[in-house]
């Protein structure tokens, strides 16, 4: 308590400073965070406008690069995503059969399946496996070519890292997510066909009508966007969070742990955000 | 005299405390210039900023006319690959072979086929004495001489007009500075290249060098021929004791 100062004037003065302070620091979080988008923006803009301006030079190298992404980001999660896929297919069917069986309305699971992994759970699935391998490594791997002057030698070489270390990933982690979503939701309806089979009795005739059915061009469009906009998303965040390692180690596993939840908060949120545009 | 490398008044500052202050020098054409220092005087950060790397606080780095600051990055980049550049750590790509890691400038800047790239590579890298059997080898199965070596044939493999080296014998011995030093002469009578090496080695620095200069407080406080210089051999001794360490890392 100040001496001369009144406890009403007292409490008031220290409102006011609090609450400028809060807007302050609000109007602080939001200038960051416009910053952040903007510099995202950019980055993705560079991805496309470098493929085109430096495309002549080095095409063989930077093909090559973007091909052995496509490889670690999407043959070699092959393994992890049957199993998560056979997994959340059977929970599905095992789940909403049961109930439905007992309503009497077993031909609706193929819709369930179809609403819940077609449409939602097969690419935020796959873009979840995708950001744990694939996320921090490419984060991991950026970070540590800074530390180590890579980025810098390259640069001096008079090769542009944006065309050389960037685009490839971000196309072959994209091609690779795409890819993926689709083989997941292939293996989930595979693997729902088989237990709805085992535990209700549903007929592969059955099974294929309710899924041509239900199963709109929309879904298959709407599915496809959305691993696209997710590998985008996940390829950008990590690039971005990587590069901004300036060169300490200890910055390094920072910067992949921003990278890798922010790349999960985006697929969550867009994932809201193309579901609400495209079905509401 | 033909410039090709004119660096003035440079000035940096390095988390708050200023590295180089107001420093000046020439590069002539089909020169080698040691920059010589002690370890932590700032000539890595030198090296950087002669290379476009880093931007000065104050001053102009200009190579044969470019001003590294307010070049177009077309020019920057055509630059560049008459440029060849040795770091202290070697910093070769670490997820490519060294052959890869050769032949890197080879397959992005030109369109050579594949038997003609193979047949620079293997030049260069026995220039060098880099034995073929590490070939597939990544950088870090490799000690950090090797890399050292790799680099340089890295370096020169565009064979370009200027050649920018930070400690390129360093770690290597006395045999290896013999060798490459002599390697570098060779080269520079071969092409016209004209050098910029930053050592803190006297004995390489008097093997190499045309001129000499010697960065203490920020700045070349004492530059000449290599003749010319062995009168300030005490000095040499002395900022190798005295001078504040700045540390290796390079602001982003």
């Amino acid at each position: 308590m100040e001496f001369g100062v009144s406890h009403g004037e007292h409490f008031e003065g220290i409102l006011s400073r609090g609450g400028l302070g809060a807007v302050e620091s609000i109007g602080r979080w939001v200038r960051e965070r416009l910053g952040y988008y903007l510099d995202l923006s950019m980055l993705l803009y560079l991805v496309f406008k470098e493929l085109v301006s430096e495309r002549k030079k080095g095409f063989p190298l930077v093909f090559e690069i973007t091909l052995r992404q496509v490889y670690f980001t999407g043959v070699q999660a092959l393994k992890v995503i049957t199993l998560v896929s056979l997994a959340l297919g059977t929970i599905v069917i095992v789940e909403s059969g049961t109930q439905m069986d007992l309503l009497g309305g077993v031909q609706f699971i193929i819709t369930i399946l179809v609403l819940v992994i077609i449409r939602e759970l097969g690419p935020l699935f796959t873009a979840i496996i995708v950001i744990g391998r694939s996320g921090t490594a490419i984060a991991t791997e950026l970070g540590n070519m800074i530390v180590a002057h890579e980025l810098e030698a390259i640069r001096v070489m008079g090769i542009n890292p944006i065309y050389f270390i960037v685009a490839p990933r971000v196309i072959g982690v994209t091609i690779a997510v795409v890819c993926l979503s689709i083989y997941f939701n292939i293996v989930a309806l595979l693997g729902g066909f088989i237990v709805s089979k085992l535990i209700l009795t549903v007929t592969l005739p059955v099974f294929l009508r309710e899924l041509v059915a239900w199963l709109t061009a929309t879904d298959l469009v709407f599915g496809t966007l959305k691993s696209a906009i997710f590998g985008l998303l996940i390829a950008l965040t990590c690039t971005y969070h990587g590069l901004k390692v300036c060169y300490s180690p200890i910055e390094v596993p920072q910067m992949a742990t921003r990278g890798v939840v922010s790349a999960i908060l985006f697929c969550f949120t867009f994932n809201a955000l193309l579901t609400l545009l495209f079905y509401v | 005299m033909d410039i090709v490398l004119e660096v003035r008044d440079l000035s940096f500052r390095f988390d708050g405390r200023e590295i180089l202050q107001r420093l000046s020098f020439r590069l002539r054409r089909g020169e080698i210039y040691v920059v010589l220092g002690a370890s932590g005087s700032g000539k890595s950060i030198l090296l950087r900023l002669c290379g476009g790397l880093l931007s000065p606080e104050k001053g102009s780095v200009e190579i044969d006319g470019l001003d590294l600051a307010t070049a177009s990055k077309e020019a920057l980049q055509a630059l560049r690959v008459k440029m060849g550049f040795v770091f202290q750590e070697a910093a070769l790509i670490s997820n490519m072979s060294i052959y890869d890691n050769v032949a890197l400038p080879l397959r992005y800047h030109t369109r050579l086929k594949e038997p003609q790239v193979q047949a620079r590579v293997s030049e260069k890298m026995a220039l060098f004495e880099v034995d073929r059997k590490d070939d597939q080898s990544i950088p870090a199965q490799l000690s950090l001489g090797l890399r050292k070596r790799v680099a340089l044939a890295r370096a020169i493999i565009l064979e370009p007009e200027y050649l920018f080296l930070d400690e390129p014998s360093s770690g290597l011995g006395p045999e290896a500075d013999r060798l490459i030093g002599k390697i570098l002469k060779d080269y520079r009578k071969k092409v016209g290249a004209s050098l910029l090496v930053v050592s803190s080695s006297p004995p390489f620095a008097f093997t190499i060098a045309d001129r000499i200069g010697l960065l203490a407080g920020g700045r070349i406080a004492a530059e000449g021929t290599a003749q010319e210089m062995q009168g300030h051999l005490e000095k040499m001794k002395k900022w190798s004791s005295s001078v504040d360490a700045v540390g290796e890392g390079a602001p982003c």
